[in-house]
């Protein structure tokens, strides 16, 4: 049997207190009565002068005794292990940006290692100690330690990342490292603001920091093109339950622009607006609150936002001349239209290739180095899709989810000779007819490839309405507009990145404030960004090669550089970077109130745990002394 | 010892804080019930064993020498040939004795407070007597004895009430003493009303012996406070006798204060055999009840007191 709350054993005091006043003689009230003669009832309890008297066993005080008993056990949460009780505890150690919190006066975490040390030193002789540390993922600190100086020596050096906590992985890893031990408990030691899991009733809690710890955000930094420059909107939020004011600082590129005060009630927020900023420079806001007291985590007092990424995609146009797709290629937005003929494709293809997308038309090889789109391709083979002979195809039929036939209307277009695709593995047919493909698009050899089975001067598609839109959605496919990042990027989150045709390699990097904003942005302290994962702040990740690029998953707030490197050599035009913005801003980390997430709202904890779990009896002891209690009332109503 | 002198001029009103005006007015239209014939002085409105020249007729005698010839029957004369005389019973006053307990016990009650009662029934049953042409004579014991000598005529009721209000309580009480002094001072006394609180069994014993040694009618006019009867109390308290001086804690319980009634009960019960057994009468007074329901309620029906 083991107790969830054994400071509350202290309440035990109250059974030699309650003896106490059985012993100590009250002090009584005087009054002068005509006579004592009726009031003889307790003829030893007649003046003494000894402040004190002997105890006499009664009922009462057995009974009081017997309440007192059964409140303290209740209070300290005994747990009664059905079966043989096993002594091994597994701890969950949150290491999630809120535990950087200083609340506490020292960071939650670190209170939480000393939590999960004093875990250590009661374990009893023969119990195990596992220590898993999570954020976003959970991590095996140290394994089965018998010894309470192993767990020491092995939360040396542990710090809390910047990552939201998921609370699911590391329980599933907990109970697979429980199943082979005996039954061992699982305390999560954490300040809440994980996420909320279910089936979590075996699941012991020790919380961390102040439910009342106070938080100001900034939650969101966007910007908006204005006039010939840019807005920038900070959005300011209060997490703490009293009213908080300060300033927030902005900086443009490397201009400085005037603070603005803010002032907010308890879990109010704000947007704060600059109108005119300069175009095309990333912008950072800083929040400094003008009492120490009204913020407890610097993670998220600071957000960076970077002007929209505008990079033209170079297309090679290779045909023997296709009016319908000059004109149209010349007319999309964002992309550099370049020509030459079949037979100078070859020589082009020997020298530097700087095209991301090649339009190959009437041509099925050679497979230009980036992304192609095949107009008429002759029979044969393109990168695994097969490439058959010339039918007449019906009604066109596109299918449904395909990205090449967004807002496309085929209702309307016909096609005189098209060559029967064939996709293979990695391909997807967009456009059908008589069960024949007609249209594709996938991946071979790495590439993003796309094929139209079909001359446009056998089709009236040139005519229609749909071919610009198709030709459009095929470009944007074949080369992503942007790098297809969110809108809010935040530490720990998982991000795609996508690879441009030509890229050869692709790069992350932390960018030195000082090299962006002229100052204020980045005078205060940046969190160091050691996770979990790599444990090294600020370091360059190498996403790509081998492609596709590797997820990157940001440490810490901040603003990064992605690096596509396109050719051969380091001369810039063979690079393409791109500024990314990170912000520490999570509204479950910066929410410092301290929660249970072993239930979601509303719902009770239940356990479903195949094992027997261990059973409370605080409620059993709780229910035993209201009934000793109710007793005892009857006893001294009647007389003692 | 304490006297005082009746031939004192008297306050104007000096009971006006005892009785009413009213109250008194309407007191002496009672009179005090006396159950056995009066034998005190001459000139009374009481029955008497005695014979005398009251109207009610008593018995015949044969005539003898010195006989007054208007009492002879003139008509038994005729028919018998004897003479005889008629004789009539004699009305005489009777002499009430008030002693009043003035012990620290008494000095108890607070808005009922028990001595004050007292003295204000004292006064009632004097304006009764004084009223009623009896004779009236006072004490009141406590830290000292006070004696009234006996009065007579309504004249006196100023000094029956200036002799009450001048009491003090404090003390031991010791009725048997008083009394002793009280019928050296009046001897012919034939009533006697006590009022006490009746806390000391054998005192109480003692005092109604001698009443009775001196052929006393006594009544017992038991004061009572409210709190005495149905104590309000609750927790630890620490009682002190008033008069001992002893002290009591005690951790008051609804099972201690049934204790208490049960104690209290067969403390009256054990009163009352006294009272059987000296010829006495016990009268239980509330200290808390008005004086307009104590005078015309609850001493008629307890026959003590009788309109006229």
């Amino acid at each position: 049997m083991s107790f969830f709350h054994p400071l509350f054993l202290w309440l035990g005091l109250t059974l030699p207190a309650i003896v106490a006043l059985y012993i100590l003689r009250p002090r009584r009230r005087e009054m002068i009565v005509p006579s004592t003669l009726f009031w003889q009832a307790a003829p030893s309890s007649i003046e003494a002068s000894r402040p004190w008297e002997r105890l006499k066993p009664r009922l009462l005080l057995w009974l009081q005794l017997l309440a007192a008993a059964f409140l303290t056990l209740g209070a300290a949460a005994p747990v009664w292990y059905w079966g043989s009780p096993s002594k091994s505890v597994i701890v969950l150690l949150d290491a999630s940006a809120s535990m950087n919190a200083t609340d506490l006066g020292q960071t939650r975490f670190s209170r939480a290692l000393r939590e999960v040390e004093a875990l250590a030193d009661s374990l009893e002789k023969g119990a195990a100690m596992t220590v898993i540390a999570f954020d976003r993922q959970p991590r095996v600190v140290v394994r089965e330690a018998a010894d309470s100086r192993q767990v020491h020596r092995a939360l040396q050096g542990l710090k809390p990342s910047c990552y939201p906590g998921e609370l699911g992985p590391a329980l599933s890893l907990a109970r697979a490292l429980g199943r082979q031990q005996d039954r061992p408990r699982i305390v999560l030691v954490s300040d809440g603001g994980l996420t909320p899991v279910d089936n979590a009733g075996d699941l012991e809690l020790v919380t961390v920091g102040k439910d009342g710890a106070a938080n100001v955000a900034l939650a969101g930094l966007q910007l908006r093109p204005a006039g010939e420059g840019q807005a920038a909107q900070v959005t300011v939020v209060n997490h703490g339950g009293r009213a908080a004011s300060g300033q927030v600082y902005l900086s443009a590129g490397r201009q400085q622009m005037q603070a603005r005060k803010w002032h907010l009630g308890p879990g109010e927020s704000t947007h704060l607006l600059w109108p005119d900023l300069p175009a095309g420079v990333p912008v950072a806001a800083r929040l400094a609150v003008d009492n120490a007291g009204m913020d407890h985590l610097a993670l998220d007092n600071q957000a960076w936002a970077v002007p929209e990424n505008k990079h033209r995609v170079r297309v090679l146009l290779v045909s023997r001349g296709n009016i319908f797709l000059e004109r149209a290629l010349g007319v999309l937005p964002g992309v550099e239209v370049y020509k030459c003929t079949p037979q100078e494709y070859p020589s082009l293809l020997g020298g530097a290739y700087n095209y991301e997308i090649t339009v190959l038309d009437g041509l099925n090889s050679p497979l230009p180095p980036g992304a192609a789109l095949f107009v008429n391709p002759p029979a044969g083979e393109v990168a695994g899709l097969k490439v058959g002979g010339k039918f007449h195809p019906p009604a066109l039929a596109g299918m449904e989810g395909s990205a090449i036939l967004r807002y496309v209307d085929l209702s309307q277009v016909h096609i005189a000779s098209a060559r029967d695709l064939e996709p293979g593995s990695g391909w997807a047919a967009d456009v059908k007819a008589a069960g024949k493909t007609v249209l594709a698009h996938g991946q071979g050899q790495g590439k993003r490839l796309v094929v139209w089975g079909f001359d446009l001067h056998d089709s009236d598609l040139p005519l229609r309405p749909a071919f610009p839109v198709l030709l459009h959605n095929t470009m944007a496919w074949l080369a992503p507009p942007d790098l297809e990042l969110p809108a809010q990027v935040y530490p720990g989150q998982e991000v795609k990145v996508a690879a441009l045709p030509l890229a050869r390699g692709i790069e992350v990097e932390p960018v030195s404030p000082e090299a962006v904003f002229f100052r204020g942005a980045s005078l205060s302290s940046v969190p160091n960004g050691n996770n979990l994962d790599d444990g090294k702040p600020g370091a360059r990740v190498v996403l790509a090669p081998p492609f596709p690029p590797a997820p990157w998953i940001p440490s810490a707030p901040g603003l990064y550089r992605i690096v596509e490197s396109c050719g051969d050599g380091d001369y810039p035009g063979n690079q393409i970077s791109r500024l990314v913005a990170v912000n520490g801003y999570h509204p479950r980390e910066s929410d410092l109130r301290v929660r249970d997430p072993r239930s979601r709202q509303g719902e009770e904890v239940t356990s479903t745990a195949p094992r027997p779990r261990p059973q409370s009896l605080a409620g059993l002891l709780s229910a035993l002394a209201l009934a000793v209690v109710l007793v005892e009332w009857g006893v001294a109503s009647r007389g003692r | 010892m304490k006297f005082q002198n009746p031939s004192q001029n008297p306050d104007p009103a000096p009971g006006r804080y005892l009785l009413e005006p009213g109250l008194a007015a309407r007191l002496e239209g009672y009179r005090l019930v006396r159950y056995r014939p009066a034998g005190g002085e001459p000139g009374g409105g009481r029955r008497s064993h005695r014979k005398g020249g009251a109207v009610e007729f008593a018995d015949y005698r044969q005539y003898t020498l010195g006989d007054e010839p208007r009492r002879v029957d003139w008509k038994a004369y005729a028919r018998l040939g004897r003479l005889y005389v008629k004789e009539f019973l004699d009305e005489r006053q009777d002499c009430v004795l008030l002693l009043v307990d003035t012990s620290a016990s008494m000095d108890y009650g607070g808005e009922a407070h028990k001595g004050r009662c007292a003295l204000r029934v004292a006064a009632g049953l004097g304006v009764c007597a004084l009223a009623g042409h009896d004779r009236l004579a006072a004490a009141a014991g406590g830290s000292q004895t006070a004696l009234l000598a006996p009065l007579g005529g309504r004249g006196s009721i100023f000094r029956l009430l200036q002799f009450l209000e001048g009491l003090t309580f404090g003390g031991v009480s010791d009725l048997a003493g008083d009394l002793r002094a009280a019928l050296a001072m009046a001897p012919r006394t034939g009533s006697l009303y006590v009022f006490s609180d009746l806390l000391d069994l054998e005192k109480v014993e003692k005092t109604l012996r001698l009443a009775a040694g001196y052929g006393l009618e006594t009544t017992l006019l038991h004061i009572m406070a409210p709190q005495e009867r149905q104590p309000v109390l609750e927790g630890e308290w620490a009682l002190v006798d008033a008069e001992s001086g002893a002290r009591v804690e005690v951790s008051v319980t609804p099972a201690l204060l049934l204790a208490y009634r049960r104690r209290l009960e067969n403390f009256l019960g054990q009163l009352d055999d006294l009272c059987r057994r000296w010829g006495a009468r016990r009268v239980m007074v509330d200290s808390g009840e008005r004086p307009a329901g104590t005078f015309f309620i609850t001493l008629p029906r307890a026959g003590v007191l009788h309109p006229r």
